[in-house]
């Protein structure tokens, strides 16, 4: 392995931290953490960072480096943050054994990587924020196409398309567009 | 050229964003983050007998008005108003920090 590559500590108490910090306050907000949860995942980001600088090649440029580690280490995190609660019987206890085939799978089904499980806690809270009768429109939704959830739906057209409509609106506030520009699910992390 | 000519005892309306704009401000601003939706008296305008507006941007006022409702009993932004003159306000939304509500309604 190549190594050797000189790092300054600008390069770890600057980009390092200025990442490490955006991470774990994005980590923060998508799981409800608080202020000093928030502060240990930045240092265990931050610890990580340094543990792996040495392996740093200079073959692509110091920030991107570290944006990778950290990346994945705030994955890390975030998956560790998730099965603690599950354990623990935390708020979040639905989330990972409804993910295969629960609502907030499906509308995050086009996303993988980091950003799976803040999609899905997103869609999760979003969910949780609908009153009944919307809620039961994503369903139908979510199982049927758009003809099909109208005869399902019991609604009158002009009221079916009134409540998608108010759904897609109340997506919108959310920060969650179901279809971006590249196809997939985009949520608040982006 | 065309020349809108305002009566000067009567303040101007304003509805400087859409349902749409609304929505995406709710889901980008900041905690504290500020955007006045209307300027006027929205009460009355809103009312399709007082025709103060035309009748394309009352529909909107009426859309942003409920919009910002929803998100305010949803405790995302609190409503607050300034007045400007006689029947002139300034109806400003600041974003709350925190959760929403996390309850079912209606």
């Amino acid at each position: 392995m190549q190594t050797g590559q000189q790092i300054t500590p600008q390069d770890i108490t600057g980009t390092g931290l200025a990442a490490a910090d955006r991470c774990a306050r994005r980590i923060g907000r998508s799981l409800r953490l608080p202020a000093s949860d928030i502060h240990d995942i930045r240092q265990d980001l931050l610890l990580e960072l340094v543990r792996r600088a040495p392996r740093f090649d200079g073959q692509a440029p110091w920030s991107a480096f570290a944006s990778l580690v950290i990346r994945h280490a705030g994955q890390d995190a975030a998956d560790r943050w998730v099965r603690h609660r599950l354990r623990h019987g935390g708020s979040l206890g639905d989330i990972e054994p409804a993910s295969e085939d629960g609502l907030s799978a499906w509308w995050a089904g086009g996303v993988a990587g980091p950003g799976a499980i803040h999609l899905r806690l997103d869609i999760q809270r979003f969910l949780e924020s609908l009153p009944e009768g919307l809620r039961r429109l994503c369903h139908l939704l979510a199982d049927e196409d758009r003809a099909e959830a109208l005869a399902g739906s019991g609604l009158s057209r002009s009221e079916f398309f009134r409540q998608l409509h108010e759904l897609r609106m109340r997506l919108r506030a959310f920060g969650i567009t179901p279809l971006g520009r590249s196809g997939q699910c985009a949520g608040t992390w982006q | 050229m065309t020349v809108t000519f305002h009566p000067p005892d009567v303040p101007v309306r304003s509805l400087p964003v859409d349902e749409n704009g609304l929505c995406d401000w709710l889901a980008d601003a900041e905690p504290g983050a500020v955007l006045i939706y209307y300027c006027g008296h929205l009460g009355h305008d809103r009312m399709p007998s007082t025709r103060v507006l035309p009748e394309v941007q009352r529909r909107q006022l009426v859309n942003v008005a409920a919009r910002v409702q929803q998100a305010a009993e949803d405790e995302r932004v609190f409503l607050l108003q300034r007045r400007n003159g006689e029947d002139d306000f300034s109806y400003l939304a600041i974003k709350a920090t925190g959760n929403a509500k996390r309850r079912s309604r209606r």
